[in-house]
């Protein structure tokens, strides 16, 4: 029994029908003396056989395989008679389509954002002025176009605000003694 | 006249080996190429069913993609290893392509209802169960049923690169040395992970096989 577990690979590769033919007389010598070895042996050789048959080799029938021998130099003729363009497109868009795709989809959400981020700097920036800012303009135009009447507006009405304040009178545009005959005391 | 040269060309094929095979499939030969497809798609469509675990839609599929990257590849195919080999190859890594998408397809979509379907599938494809006696016995056949679903569930709980060496060597019966050049990892850990995987299995399985 010492012995077996030196002879364990001799005993595997004799099954597979592996062993070297110079370790078979030291393998069979042992195995002569080991009933253990004798009976592991059967046993493995038994095991795989039973395996091999449970799950048996599909046959193709001869049809079959003419079949398949047709479909295949149809194929390879069909590849022949491709031109070169069409060649590379089947040969690289199966494999890289996923990711075209993808690129694709990627590139339109970028310019999408970068375009309505595009927008955004257009609103914010002084240099291009937007249809309110315009309109605004507009109105500032009209402002400036009639500064000096405005000016002239807030001097009349400075002119009045103190004119209505209490106690005081309007001064009189002739000189002293001199009313004449508008003079409030010809009246 | 042409159809006789060609009837000729097609016999021709049928005897050439496949390092022949190979030289005039880069040389556009299409009888070549036909003959190279028909020796190769059983093995082809075998190595793909059982990785793609029992669905022969998809294996018939993977298959037939195999050969299409093969033939488009086949001039820069320099002949260092042999063409099993590196065809193999082709196959193994374009089922594993299906296989990692498929995954992600699951959880994308986490399809508890396609896994339900897959099995349905795979019990309709094990319409006969082993041995001729049993045929005739409904226990025989349920049992047998039972234990090819154990089966797969084993095979299942194993590793993707255990699963895949057990399969080329216990279903394919390829040497260790060629499961090596096709996945590209030494021979030593192809050994390890082939015990890895049996032990594993026969673990699972003890209540059905006795071992």
């Amino acid at each position: 029994m010492e012995n077996c577990a030196k002879y364990q690979e001799a005993l595997y590769l004799e099954v597979y029908g592996e062993l070297n033919p110079a370790d078979y007389p030291d393998w069979e010598k042992h195995l002569r003396s080991c009933e253990h070895c004798r009976k592991e042996r059967e046993s493995l050789h038994q095991f795989l056989q039973t395996v091999k048959q449970t799950i048996p080799t599909p046959l193709l029938s001869s049809e079959q395989i003419k079949r398949q021998v047709r479909l295949i130099q149809e194929k390879l003729q069909e590849e022949k008679d491709l031109s070169w363009q069409e060649k590379w497109r089947r040969v690289l868009f199966p494999k890289f389509a996923p990711a075209v795709a993808t690129v694709c989809v990627v590139l339109i959400i970028i310019s999408w954002l970068g375009w309505k981020e595009f927008k955004k700097f257009e609103v914010n920036s002084p240099s291009f002025p937007t249809t309110l800012e315009k309109q605004i303009d507009r109105n500032d135009l009209e402002v400036i176009k009639h500064l000096e009447f405005l000016k002239e507006m807030d001097e009349v009405e400075k002119l009045v605000r103190l004119l209505d304040k209490p106690g005081n009178s309007l001064p009189s545009p002739y000189p002293e003694g001199r009313e004449g005959k508008y003079g409030g005391n010809d009246g | 006249m042409a159809v006789e040269i060609e009837s000729e060309d097609k016999e021709v094929s049928l005897f050439l080996n496949d390092e022949e095979l190979v030289s005039r499939a880069k040389a556009d030969d299409p009888e070549a190429t036909a003959e190279l497809i028909q020796r190769y798609y059983p093995k082809a469509y075998a190595i793909a069913y059982y990785l793609c675990s029992g669905q022969r839609d998809e294996a018939l599929d993977i298959a037939q993609e195999a050969f299409l990257k093969a033939i488009r590849n086949i001039k820069n195919f320099r002949m260092q290893s042999s063409f099993s080999t590196w065809f193999y190859r082709i196959v193994v890594n374009t089922t594993r392509d299906l296989l990692r998408q498929q995954r992600k397809n699951e959880l994308i979509f986490s399809s508890l209802d396609q896994k339900k379907t897959r099995y349905n599938e795979r019990d309709e494809i094990i319409s006969e169960p082993p041995g001729t006696k049993e045929a005739d016995n409904p226990m025989a056949i349920l049992i047998s049923k039972e234990l090819s679903q154990e089966v797969r569930n084993a095979m299942e709980s194993l590793s993707e690169k255990q699963r895949l060496i057990f399969q080329l060597k216990i279903f394919q019966q390829m040497s260790i040395r060629e499961i090596a050049q096709i996945m590209g990892i030494s021979e030593g850990t192809i050994k390890s992970h082939l015990f890895r995987a049996t032990q594993s299995l026969r673990d699972s399985l003890k209540g059905w096989i006795e071992t």
